[in-house]
């Protein structure tokens, strides 16, 4: 019987040295799901490979050999040493890999928690094992029934508002101000790394006027260029200040540079323009006393970085919500599984016994000699009659566990059919389509 | 008949509305958000209904002063919708839902005191109340929006403002242009509203009218001199945002005194 099976590194069990070595993209994932398909002995495979997370999906017959198998096909692949991925890796298997898959899509398992990228990752994973086909039934039904639960928990839950990081706060405070940012002029005060950030942060948030004021031409220029700016020398600032609407701090002094007596002339020329203060600087660039005048906004660094931990802590509550939401799309997938694992057992069952009284008859008949119509009708109602009440028992204990709460416990009672029944199994599954209808169409009957 | 029932109706309606907004406003749910508006506008055209029904009934919306503010609180929803067109405004909302409710309560229940009846023969006091009315209609939203801003940039000045990412609102800059837009046009009708005040007054009797209503005058000069102040001083020394929403505010209290005024004269 096939089982759901996830295995991989993330974040969470594996360093990023072994992230980096690990993670594969274009032709080299091609060449990976053909691997597992033919060296692991996954039935079905797509592969996550994002900075965070390297992790297979598949469906295969004992997950867990199937797993370890997949691990170490990945190991051979990346040139990593086996052991090393087994020992960061997880290996998940039938109702915790569909968990662990329906959580990844939805995003509780991001680094970030809520963060909207990892979607769009796994769909286009999706897309590229199906378009080299190695998706199958399972993980069509398991993967769309997870896009569904993740798009649940982005409209039902809060999970994804609030911004995670300082300089998104920034830019989200900025919009609170000023609304669309295109047409606001930037002005970054510094030329170091948090400005470089923060510029680009800017930028892909649409600010089309772009200024870096900077003490050191050389590196205020460098800055300047990259981001697409225009550097101005730090006599300039004073004059720059008055033209700009949203001012990011970052320099080394250890005194502000930007004072009362600084920005109160700024602040008349402005004509009452609102004026956005980011000091990121430690310690401060921007004096606290600049708050007296009107119109000014002033956030630094331990502002910035309380409203990301409020946002964390939202989205941290917000997530034990999505996982309840999500359990009812986890159930679905695992029932419409089960139902599918013992609809061909079933099948084979019933044909196995109609074999068996089948060939009966016909040496009965052999032995009687020829019997009149009414007779062998008579004959065969008895024979198929037995034999439906004596599968009736197996029969409703099969429907029953896959219904069940229990994988294990229907896995077990399908093997033990097979085995006591001698059934010989199919070379493949029924399409899902057949086997949910096999299922459905059994009625639980009394068997006297 | 027809009127009481469609005044009930406007009534749940606009309760059920405040209720979705105060519900929107905690949980910050887009379909409460959404409930909320769609009642508010059942509401706002149920109580056009209930003064319509009035009126055919014979009973003019400026036949009295409660009337007349329920005349007024409908046109403040109505201009709600107006100005909350591609905006989200649901703090203002929360705000005009049980305004609404208040007007059209106090037009219905307190209607029957003749001591607040208007003389229905004076056409010019007629276009006095219909203007004052109008005016009043575009204040409430002006100081709705002044109040707004002033709560938003208290909470970004003191750092407790929590952005949310795409998330509902306006901006700040959003709240002062559309308080600055509200203005200009409540501005006009107030001021032409003064003017035939005083064609009123001297029509009325002059002297003896102007010293029977000083007090009105007086707080109707101050509120109208705040508006006019809002303008000028945005176009002439750039002040906006934090004044100008005082001077609104200023200028919609006086006008509250004004109300408050005739109805303690009733």
């Amino acid at each position: 019987m096939t089982d759901l099976v996830a295995v991989g590194i993330n974040h969470k069990t594996a360093p990023v040295e072994l992230r980096e070595t690990v993670a594969s993209s274009g032709e080299e994932l091609h060449e990976l799901l053909l691997a597992l398909q033919n060296e692991a002995g996954l039935q079905e495979a797509m592969v996550v490979s994002t900075c965070n997370r390297v992790e297979i999906y598949g469906v295969a017959r004992g997950w867990a050999q199937a797993g370890e198998r997949s691990l170490r096909v990945l190991a051979e692949r990346r040139g990593v040493a086996p052991d090393a991925l087994v020992h960061h890796g997880f290996v998940r298997g039938s109702r915790e890999a569909a968990e662990h898959i329906f959580r990844v899509a939805a995003s509780l398992e991001s680094m970030v928690v809520g963060e909207p990228q990892i979607l769009g990752q796994v769909k286009d994973a999706f897309d590229l094992a199906r378009s080299h086909g190695t998706v199958g039934a399972v993980l069509d039904r398991c993967l769309t029934s997870a896009f569904r639960g993740a798009k649940r928990v982005r409209t039902e839950t809060s999970i994804a508002r609030g911004a995670a990081s300082v300089p998104s706060v920034a830019v989200d405070l900025a919009r609170s101000i000023f609304g669309d940012l295109s047409d606001c002029a930037a002005l970054l005060v510094g030329a170091g790394e948090m400005s470089q950030q923060s510029g680009m942060n800017l930028r892909s948030a649409g600010i089309s006027t772009l200024t870096v004021v900077n003490r050191s031409a050389p590196r205020g220029e460098a800055l300047a260029a990259e981001l697409g700016g225009r550097y101005v020398p730090w006599e300039g600032l004073s004059e720059q200040l008055a033209r700009a609407d949203i001012v990011i701090t970052s320099t080394g002094s250890p005194r502000p540079v930007i004072d009362r007596a600084l920005l109160r002339p700024v602040m008349r020329a402005r004509r009452g323009a609102p004026i956005f203060l980011v000091d990121i600087a430690v310690p401060r660039d921007v004096d606290p006393d600049v708050l007296k005048i009107e119109e000014v906004f002033v956030y630094n660094i331990d502002d910035l970085q309380g409203i990301v931990d409020a946002n964390m802590r939202t989205r941290a509550a917000e997530a034990e919500r999505a996982a309840e939401l999500l359990i009812g799309e986890i159930d679905g997938f695992v029932g419409w599984q089960r139902s599918r694992s013992v609809g061909p057992v079933i099948q084979r069952l019933h044909a196995h016994a109609r074999a068996v009284a089948e060939g009966e008859l016909a040496r009965l008949s052999g032995r009687f000699g020829e019997m009149t119509p009414s007779q062998r009708k008579a004959v065969e109602s008895l024979a198929h009659g037995i034999v439906r009440k004596l599968l009736h028992g197996p029969v409703t204990s099969l429907r029953r566990s896959a219904e069940g709460e229990e994988a294990y416990a229907a896995n077990a009672l399908v093997e033990a059919v097979e085995n006591l029944f001698g059934l010989e199994e199919q070379p493949a599954d029924p399409p899902a389509e057949e086997s949910a209808a096999i299922v459905a169409a059994e009625p639980v009957k009394s068997p006297l | 008949m027809t009127v009481l029932v469609l005044f009930i109706l406007a009534a749940l309606t606009y309760a059920a509305a405040s209720l979705a907004y105060g519900v929107e406003r905690s949980g910050d749910s887009e379909r409460a958000r959404h409930l909320a508006q769609v009642l508010l506008a059942i509401a706002g055209v149920l109580h056009f209904a209930e003064i319509g029904a009035q009126s055919a009934g014979g009973e003019h919306p400026f036949g009295s002063v409660w009337r007349v503010i329920s005349f007024g609180a409908m046109i403040t929803v109505g201009l709600f919708f107006v100005i909350a067109r591609g905006r989200s405004l649901t703090s203002l909302g929360a705000i005009i839902a049980p305004l609404g409710l208040v007007g059209l309560v106090l037009g219905q229940a307190l209607d029957a005191d003749t001591a607040t009846r208007i003389p229905a023969s004076v056409g010019l006091t007629r276009l006095h109340i219909g203007l004052a009315t109008a005016g009043l209609a575009v204040f409430i939203l002006a100081a709705g929006v002044a109040a707004i801003y002033l709560a938003m940039e208290q909470r970004l000045r003191s750092r407790k403002f929590k952005p949310t990412a795409g998330g509902p609102g306006i901006s700040l800059t959003g709240l002062d242009r559309l308080h600055h837009r509200v203005m200009m046009a409540a501005t006009p009708i107030f001021t032409l509203a003064m003017v035939t005040g005083v064609l009123w007054i001297i029509q009325a009797g002059g002297l003896v009218t102007l010293r029977e209503r000083w007090f009105e005058i007086l707080i109707g000069g101050v509120a109208w001199l705040a508006s006019v102040a809002v303008l000028a001083l945005r176009a002439a020394l750039g002040i906006r945002g934090r004044r100008a929403a005082l001077l609104t505010l200023v200028a919609f209290a006086c006008t509250v005194v004004i109300l408050a005024s005739y109805g303690v004269r009733a």
